[in-house]
Protein backbone atom coordinates (compact mmCIF):
# COMPACT_ATOMS: atom_id res chain seq x y z
CA UNK A 1 0.00 0.00 0.00
CA UNK A 2 2.92 2.58 0.95
CA UNK A 3 5.06 1.89 -2.15
CA UNK A 4 2.02 1.59 -4.63
CA UNK A 5 0.71 4.96 -2.91
CA UNK A 6 3.83 6.70 -3.81
CA UNK A 7 4.29 5.67 -7.37
CA UNK A 8 1.11 6.74 -7.36
CA UNK A 9 1.85 9.96 -6.41
CA UNK A 10 4.83 10.68 -8.30
CA UNK A 11 3.72 9.25 -11.66
CA UNK A 12 0.85 11.48 -11.85
CA UNK A 13 2.41 14.94 -11.66
CA UNK A 14 0.86 16.11 -15.03
CA UNK A 15 -2.39 15.52 -12.84
CA UNK A 16 -4.71 18.91 -11.93
CA UNK A 17 -2.89 19.94 -8.39
CA UNK A 18 -2.24 23.28 -6.63
CA UNK A 19 0.85 24.41 -5.26
CA UNK A 20 0.41 24.46 -0.86
CA UNK A 21 2.82 26.94 0.81
CA UNK A 22 4.26 25.13 3.77
CA UNK A 23 4.68 26.77 7.39
CA UNK A 24 8.22 25.36 8.12
CA UNK A 25 9.06 27.24 4.94
CA UNK A 26 10.94 24.45 3.66
CA UNK A 27 13.78 25.60 5.76
CA UNK A 28 14.01 22.12 7.66
CA UNK A 29 14.34 20.38 4.26
CA UNK A 30 17.43 19.63 2.03
CA UNK A 31 15.71 20.89 -1.44
CA UNK A 32 14.38 24.18 1.01
CA UNK A 33 11.25 24.51 -1.29
CA UNK A 34 8.64 26.73 0.23
CA UNK A 35 5.71 24.85 -1.01
CA UNK A 36 4.66 21.69 -2.87
CA UNK A 37 2.78 20.50 -5.51
CA UNK A 38 -0.15 18.40 -4.30
CA UNK A 39 -2.97 16.91 -6.61
CA UNK A 40 -6.42 17.18 -5.68
CA UNK A 41 -8.24 14.34 -4.24
CA UNK A 42 -10.16 12.17 -6.32
CA UNK A 43 -12.44 9.04 -6.32
CA UNK A 44 -9.44 6.98 -6.16
CA UNK A 45 -8.00 8.96 -2.89
CA UNK A 46 -11.88 8.39 -1.64
CA UNK A 47 -10.77 4.62 -1.78
CA UNK A 48 -7.95 5.37 0.40
CA UNK A 49 -10.18 7.33 2.81
CA UNK A 50 -12.71 4.12 3.08
CA UNK A 51 -10.28 1.43 3.44
CA UNK A 52 -9.27 3.74 6.96
CA UNK A 53 -6.36 2.49 9.10
CA UNK A 54 -3.60 3.97 11.30
CA UNK A 55 -1.44 5.38 8.51
CA UNK A 56 -4.46 6.54 6.36
CA UNK A 57 -3.17 10.50 6.68
CA UNK A 58 0.04 8.92 5.56
CA UNK A 59 -0.88 7.21 2.54
CA UNK A 60 -3.11 9.94 0.87
CA UNK A 61 -0.35 12.67 1.77
CA UNK A 62 1.97 10.33 0.21
CA UNK A 63 -0.34 9.72 -3.19
CA UNK A 64 -1.01 13.25 -3.03
CA UNK A 65 2.27 14.94 -2.73
CA UNK A 66 3.62 15.62 -6.28
CA UNK A 67 7.49 16.05 -5.11
CA UNK A 68 10.42 13.42 -6.00
CA UNK A 69 12.47 14.74 -3.93
CA UNK A 70 10.81 15.14 -0.52
CA UNK A 71 8.75 11.96 1.72
CA UNK A 72 6.31 12.91 3.97
CA UNK A 73 8.25 10.85 6.17
CA UNK A 74 10.93 13.51 6.52
CA UNK A 75 8.33 16.95 6.60
CA UNK A 76 8.09 18.51 9.49
CA UNK A 77 3.70 17.51 11.22
CA UNK A 78 2.83 21.02 11.05
CA UNK A 79 3.96 20.51 6.95
CA UNK A 80 1.74 17.66 6.76
CA UNK A 81 -1.21 18.43 9.01
CA UNK A 82 -1.24 21.75 6.45
CA UNK A 83 -0.87 19.14 3.22
CA UNK A 84 -4.50 17.57 4.72
CA UNK A 85 -6.21 20.82 5.40
CA UNK A 86 -5.81 21.69 1.90
CA UNK A 87 -6.97 18.56 0.57
CA UNK A 88 -9.65 18.82 2.59
CA UNK A 89 -10.91 22.19 1.82
CA UNK A 90 -10.67 21.29 -1.94
CA UNK A 91 -12.62 18.48 -1.95
CA UNK A 92 -15.36 19.04 0.72
CA UNK A 93 -14.86 23.20 1.56
CA UNK A 94 -13.72 24.63 4.47
CA UNK A 95 -16.73 24.04 7.03
CA UNK A 96 -15.91 21.10 9.32
CA UNK A 97 -18.58 20.00 11.85
CA UNK A 98 -17.31 19.42 15.37
CA UNK A 99 -19.01 17.07 18.57
CA UNK A 100 -17.99 18.86 21.80
CA UNK A 101 -19.08 18.39 24.91
CA UNK A 102 -20.10 21.55 27.01
CA UNK A 103 -18.00 21.63 30.16
CA UNK A 104 -21.12 23.23 32.47
CA UNK A 105 -23.86 21.03 31.46
CA UNK A 106 -21.26 17.69 30.13
CA UNK A 107 -23.76 17.41 27.11
CA UNK A 108 -22.55 16.83 24.00
CA UNK A 109 -23.04 19.60 21.18
CA UNK A 110 -22.24 20.04 17.66
CA UNK A 111 -20.74 22.98 16.47
CA UNK A 112 -19.26 24.20 12.79
CA UNK A 113 -15.93 25.99 12.26
CA UNK A 114 -14.03 26.67 9.44
CA UNK A 115 -10.40 25.87 8.07
CA UNK A 116 -9.52 28.89 6.08
CA UNK A 117 -7.49 31.79 6.60
CA UNK A 118 -5.57 29.37 9.35
CA UNK A 119 -2.66 31.37 11.12
CA UNK A 120 0.73 29.96 10.64
CA UNK A 121 2.49 29.23 14.25
CA UNK A 122 5.99 30.52 13.49
CA UNK A 123 8.57 31.44 16.37
CA UNK A 124 12.45 31.81 16.35
CA UNK A 125 14.02 31.84 12.47
CA UNK A 126 15.96 28.22 13.19
CA UNK A 127 19.82 27.97 12.26
CA UNK A 128 20.52 27.04 8.61
CA UNK A 129 20.63 23.26 9.23
CA UNK A 130 16.94 23.45 10.38
CA UNK A 131 18.09 22.73 14.42
CA UNK A 132 17.82 25.38 17.02
CA UNK A 133 20.20 27.19 19.65
CA UNK A 134 19.40 27.10 23.07
CA UNK A 135 20.42 27.02 26.73
CA UNK A 136 18.74 24.35 28.76
CA UNK A 137 17.56 26.59 32.38
CA UNK A 138 18.40 24.39 34.63
CA UNK A 139 21.73 22.40 33.66
CA UNK A 140 22.96 25.20 31.77
CA UNK A 141 24.06 22.84 28.64
CA UNK A 142 23.83 24.28 25.10
CA UNK A 143 22.11 22.32 23.13
CA UNK A 144 20.69 21.97 19.14
CA UNK A 145 17.01 20.53 19.22
CA UNK A 146 15.02 19.71 15.97
CA UNK A 147 11.20 19.31 15.27
CA UNK A 148 10.36 15.89 14.96
CA UNK A 149 9.62 14.69 11.06
CA UNK A 150 6.41 13.06 10.56
CA UNK A 151 8.50 9.68 10.29
CA UNK A 152 9.92 10.20 13.61
CA UNK A 153 6.80 10.66 15.31
CA UNK A 154 5.10 7.55 13.82
CA UNK A 155 8.82 5.51 14.59
CA UNK A 156 8.13 6.72 18.14
CA UNK A 157 4.89 5.87 18.11
CA UNK A 158 5.45 1.99 17.33
CA UNK A 159 7.94 1.90 19.56
CA UNK A 160 5.55 2.48 22.25
CA UNK A 161 2.74 0.30 21.05
CA UNK A 162 5.27 -2.41 21.03
CA UNK A 163 5.77 -1.86 24.70
CA UNK A 164 4.16 -4.82 27.02
CA UNK A 165 0.67 -3.83 28.85
CA UNK A 166 1.63 -2.19 32.47
CA UNK A 167 5.19 -1.21 31.33
CA UNK A 168 5.54 2.70 30.68
CA UNK A 169 6.79 3.50 27.34
CA UNK A 170 9.15 6.62 28.00
CA UNK A 171 7.72 9.04 25.41
CA UNK A 172 9.02 11.89 26.76
CA UNK A 173 12.45 10.36 26.58
CA UNK A 174 12.27 8.89 23.04
CA UNK A 175 11.11 12.36 21.87
CA UNK A 176 14.40 14.12 23.31
CA UNK A 177 16.60 11.41 21.93
CA UNK A 178 15.16 12.55 18.33
CA UNK A 179 14.78 16.37 19.43
CA UNK A 180 18.23 16.66 20.71
CA UNK A 181 21.03 16.82 17.98
CA UNK A 182 23.66 17.98 20.02
CA UNK A 183 25.00 18.80 23.70
CA UNK A 184 27.69 21.03 24.63
CA UNK A 185 29.12 20.99 21.23
CA UNK A 186 28.67 17.56 21.14
CA UNK A 187 27.24 15.59 18.50
CA UNK A 188 27.84 11.68 19.33
CA UNK A 189 24.49 10.03 19.51
CA UNK A 190 25.69 7.69 22.92
CA UNK A 191 26.84 10.81 25.00
CA UNK A 192 23.42 12.55 23.67
CA UNK A 193 21.20 9.33 24.77
CA UNK A 194 23.43 9.01 28.38
CA UNK A 195 22.79 12.84 29.17
CA UNK A 196 18.85 12.55 28.20
CA UNK A 197 18.79 10.00 30.79
CA UNK A 198 20.34 11.99 33.43
CA UNK A 199 18.76 15.66 32.12
CA UNK A 200 16.38 17.80 34.67
CA UNK A 201 12.83 17.72 34.94
CA UNK A 202 13.16 21.30 33.98
CA UNK A 203 15.59 21.03 31.06
CA UNK A 204 12.94 18.54 29.21
CA UNK A 205 9.99 20.53 30.11
CA UNK A 206 11.66 23.66 28.39
CA UNK A 207 12.54 21.74 25.28
CA UNK A 208 8.79 20.83 24.87
CA UNK A 209 7.62 24.49 25.73
CA UNK A 210 10.08 25.40 23.21
CA UNK A 211 9.09 23.08 20.51
CA UNK A 212 6.01 24.20 21.12
CA UNK A 213 6.13 27.95 20.25
CA UNK A 214 8.71 27.80 17.46
CA UNK A 215 7.63 24.69 15.97
CA UNK A 216 6.18 25.98 12.73
CA UNK A 217 2.48 24.73 12.28
CA UNK A 218 -1.21 25.80 11.28
CA UNK A 219 -2.73 27.18 14.07
CA UNK A 220 -5.47 25.10 14.68
CA UNK A 221 -7.33 26.46 18.06
CA UNK A 222 -10.35 27.71 17.91
CA UNK A 223 -12.57 29.28 20.39
CA UNK A 224 -16.09 28.50 20.06
CA UNK A 225 -18.90 29.54 22.78
CA UNK A 226 -20.86 25.94 24.42
CA UNK A 227 -24.33 26.85 24.69
CA UNK A 228 -24.19 27.56 28.62
CA UNK A 229 -22.18 30.46 27.06
CA UNK A 230 -18.91 29.06 28.32
CA UNK A 231 -16.27 29.88 25.75
CA UNK A 232 -13.67 27.33 25.11
CA UNK A 233 -10.97 26.57 23.26
CA UNK A 234 -10.79 22.85 20.81
CA UNK A 235 -8.31 21.76 19.04
CA UNK A 236 -9.40 20.90 15.39
CA UNK A 237 -7.69 17.05 15.19
CA UNK A 238 -7.67 14.74 12.68
CA UNK A 239 -10.16 11.85 13.35
CA UNK A 240 -13.39 10.53 11.96
CA UNK A 241 -15.04 13.66 11.48
CA UNK A 242 -12.23 15.46 9.53
CA UNK A 243 -12.65 13.14 5.92
CA UNK A 244 -16.31 12.66 7.05
CA UNK A 245 -17.96 15.82 5.97
CA UNK A 246 -21.23 14.63 4.49
CA UNK A 247 -22.58 11.65 6.58
CA UNK B 1 -0.37 18.82 19.86
CA UNK B 2 -2.09 16.61 17.36
CA UNK B 3 -0.08 13.29 16.31
CA UNK B 4 -1.08 12.00 13.21
CA UNK B 5 0.52 9.02 13.28
CA UNK B 6 -1.69 7.81 15.63
CA UNK B 7 -4.54 8.99 13.95
CA UNK B 8 -7.09 6.62 12.29
CA UNK B 9 -10.06 7.78 10.25
CA UNK B 10 -12.22 6.34 7.92
CA UNK B 11 -15.08 7.38 5.38
CA UNK B 12 -18.69 4.90 6.06
CA UNK B 13 -20.34 2.50 4.03
CA UNK B 14 -22.73 5.36 3.10
CA UNK B 15 -20.06 7.25 2.25
CA UNK B 16 -19.54 4.40 -1.14
CA UNK B 17 -23.06 4.37 -1.52
CA UNK B 18 -23.36 8.25 -2.28
CA UNK B 19 -20.00 7.96 -4.42
CA UNK B 20 -21.59 5.60 -6.86
CA UNK B 21 -25.15 7.66 -7.03
CA UNK B 22 -22.33 10.23 -8.19
CA UNK B 23 -20.86 8.38 -10.44
CA UNK B 24 -24.24 6.89 -11.86
CA UNK B 25 -25.51 10.39 -12.65
CA UNK B 26 -22.24 11.61 -14.11
CA UNK B 27 -21.89 8.67 -16.32
CA UNK B 28 -25.50 8.40 -17.65
CA UNK B 29 -26.25 12.18 -17.70
CA UNK B 30 -22.80 13.43 -18.95
CA UNK B 31 -21.07 10.53 -20.17
CA UNK B 32 -18.57 10.31 -18.15
CA UNK B 33 -16.73 6.80 -18.14
CA UNK B 34 -15.19 4.94 -14.74
CA UNK B 35 -11.49 5.70 -15.37
CA UNK B 36 -12.35 9.78 -15.78
CA UNK B 37 -14.66 9.58 -12.90
CA UNK B 38 -12.00 8.38 -10.77
CA UNK B 39 -9.40 10.56 -12.22
CA UNK B 40 -11.66 13.48 -11.58
CA UNK B 41 -10.93 15.90 -8.61
CA UNK B 42 -13.86 15.96 -6.30
CA UNK B 43 -14.46 19.45 -6.47
CA UNK B 44 -14.72 18.98 -10.30
CA UNK B 45 -17.18 15.92 -9.41
CA UNK B 46 -19.69 18.50 -7.08
CA UNK B 47 -19.54 21.27 -9.68
CA UNK B 48 -20.80 19.80 -12.98
CA UNK B 49 -24.19 17.89 -10.54
CA UNK B 50 -24.59 21.48 -8.56
CA UNK B 51 -24.39 22.67 -12.06
CA UNK B 52 -26.51 20.11 -13.25
CA UNK B 53 -29.30 20.37 -10.79
CA UNK B 54 -29.22 24.39 -10.58
CA UNK B 55 -29.49 24.49 -14.34
CA UNK B 56 -32.49 21.30 -14.27
CA UNK B 57 -34.60 23.53 -11.64
CA UNK B 58 -34.29 26.60 -14.07
CA UNK B 59 -35.93 24.87 -17.16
Amino acid sequence: MEEQAREYGQMNMTLPHDVVPLPSQGVFYKNKKKSVKVGYLTAADENIIMAGGNETALNLVRAKLYEPDLRPEEMLEGDVESILIFLRNTAFGPDLNLTVTDPTTQKPFKVSTRLDELPIINGQEPNSDGTFSVTLPKSGMSAKIKPLTYGEISEISRIIDSYPQGRVAPRATLKLQKQVVELNGNQDKGYIVTEIEKLPIADSKFIKKFMEENEPRLDLQKIITAPSGERLTVNVGFGAEFFRPFF
Amino acid sequence: MLVLGQSSFALSSDYRQGQLNEFYYLTTLMKIGWDDFNKMPIFVRKFLLDKWVEDNKKG
